[in-house]
C-alpha cells in the first residue's frame, strides 16, 4: 500500500498496535498487484478460470465489487490495464519519465463494463474474472484495511488508525471531546484548509496532486475514469470526505474526484453519512451541506 | 539698596540650594538606596532575559494558539 501508518490507542485491546501492523503486512501480502507472488497476482493470472481465493481476497473483492455497483461504475476495480497503460505498471516509487506516449484504451460505447461480469461464488469463495478483466484494489484497500485493523481493536475502542491520510476514528478521542483531523490545503501542503472534529467515522482524501508523472509531454496521475479508461480531467484539486466506513470515504472521495465540481457534491449528497469538501484547481472550495458539523 | 540686598540674598539662596543638590546628588551616586519594597518586582522584571509572569507580549510576539489536531488526512 506503500506510506506510513499511524495508530493512536487512546483505549483498546493492550497488543493493538502489534495486532494492527501485522494485520497490514497481511493485507498488503494478499492485496498488492506489485508483489507477483500475492493473491490477487494469481488471481489476475488465473482468468478465466474460477479462482478459490482466501476469506480475506473474497471479501475485499466483493466489496470492492459492491461499490462498483453502489456507484454505477464510478469505482471500478478492473481499471488495471488502463493505469499500466498510462505508465502506473510499478510501485509509484519506481515511476520514472519516459519518452513516447501512452496508449490508452477508450471504453467502447454500449459495452457492459468488466466489472459486472465478476462472478463470485459465496458457497465455494470462489471468484471468477471475465478473460480479459484484471483486478487492482488500490482505489478500496487502504480504507479496507483501515477498517479491519479499527475492528480488530474491540467493541469499546478509543483509538485512530490513518493509513497515509485514509483513516478511522472511534471513539471520544484523547481529550473526549473527540478526535480533530486536519485536512491538507492542496495549495499550500504543509497547511490545513479545515480541522475536523469526527467520532466513528472514516475519513480520506483524494487527488492528483501527489501520484502523478509524465510520458512525453503528457501528465498521467493514478485516477483513472473508467468511462475513458485514461487519467481523469477532473477539474478537482483534491476531494476529501466523512464517511460512515473509511472504505466508504475512500471509495467515494474518488468517486466524487472522477466527477469534477459540476457533480460530486450532488452525488456525495446521496449517501447517509457522507459529507465532503473539495477544492478545484481554480481555487474554490465546495462542500455538502452537512459538512460544516464537522468543523472544528 | 533694598534692591541690592534683595538681590544679594536670592543668589545667596540660589547658591546654597545648588550646594546641596549637589550634595544630594554625591550622595546618591555613592550609595544608592536599597529599591522600595514596591519597586522590586518592577527592577527586576527589567533585568530578567524573560517577561515577567502576567506582563502582556506585543502581539507580534505572541505565536498563535495552535489548532487542536490528532491526525491529518491528504492526497497520498
Amino acid at each position: 500500500m506503500g506510506g506510513t501508518v499511524d495508530v493512536q490507542i487512546v483505549r483498546g485491546d493492550a497488543a493493538g498496535a502489534s495486532t494492527i501492523e501485522a494485520l497490514f503486512a497481511s493485507h498488503e501480502r494478499a492485496m498488492s498487484r506489485f508483489d507477483p507472488e500475492s493473491e490477487l497476482c494469481a488471481l489476475n493470472a488465473a482468468a478465466p478460470a474460477p479462482f478459490r481465493a482466501s476469506p480475506l481476497l473474497f471479501d475485499a473483492v466483493s466489496e470492492a465489487v459492491g461499490w462498483a455497483c453502489i456507484t454505477e461504475g464510478i469505482f471500478d476495480p478492473t481499471v488495471l490495464d488502463a493505469l499500466e497503460a498510462g505508465g502506473y505498471d510499478r510501485s509509484f516509487e519506481q515511476i520514472r519519465p519516459r519518452g513516447g506516449a501512452a496508449v490508452a484504451s477508450r471504453a467502447p460505447a454500449g459495452v457492459t463494463p468488466l466489472w459486472r461480469h465478476i462472478a463470485l461464488d459465496y458457497d465455494h469463495e470462489t471468484i471468477t474474472l471475465p478473460a480479459d478483466a484484471r483486478i487492482d484494489l488500490g482505489g478500496i484497500g487502504k480504507g479496507y484495511t483501515v477498517d479491519r485493523a479499527i475492528a480488530s481493536l474491540g467493541s469499546h475502542a478509543n483509538a485512530m488508525v490513518n493509513a497515509s491520510g485514509d483513516l478511522y476514528a472511534v471513539g471520544d478521542g484523547p481529550d473526549g471531546d473527540g478526535w480533530y483531523v486536519g485536512v491538507q490545503d492542496p495549495f499550500a501542503p504543509d497547511q490545513d484548509l479545515a480541522v475536523l472534529n469526527v467520532n466513528d467515522r472514516g475519513v480520506a482524501t483524494s487527488g492528483s496532486s501527489m501520484r502523478h508523472w509524465n510520458i512525453g509531454d503528457t501528465r498521467y496521475h493514478h485516477l483513472i475514469d473508467p468511462r475513458e479508461r485514461a487519467s481523469s480531467g477532473s477539474d478537482l484539486l483534491t476531494v476529501t470526505v466523512v464517511g460512515l466506513t473509511a472504505t466508504q470515504a475512500d471509495v467515494l472521495a474518488k468517486c466524487a474526484f472522477l466527477l469534477g465540481s459540476a457533480a460530486s457534491i450532488a452525488m456525495i449528497e446521496r449517501f447517509d453519512g457522507a459529507e465532503c469538501i473539495a477544492v478545484t484547481a481554480r481555487g474554490e472550495t465546495l462542500a455538502t451541506s452537512g459538512m460544516t458539523e464537522y468543523f472544528a | 539698596m533694598n534692591l541690592k540686598k534683595n538681590l544679594a540674598a536670592k543668589v545667596g539662596a540660589a547658591v546654597a540650594g545648588m550646594a546641596a543638590l549637589l550634595g544630594t546628588w554625591a550622595l546618591v551616586h555613592t550609595n544608592p538606596p536599597p529599591p522600595a519594597a514596591a519597586d522590586a518586582p518592577a527592577a527586576a522584571a527589567a533585568a530578567s532575559p524573560t517577561p515577567a509572569r502576567g506582563k502582556r507580549a506585543p502581539a507580534s510576539a505572541v505565536a498563535p494558539a495552535p489548532r487542536k489536531r490528532h491526525t491529518r488526512t491528504h492526497v497520498s
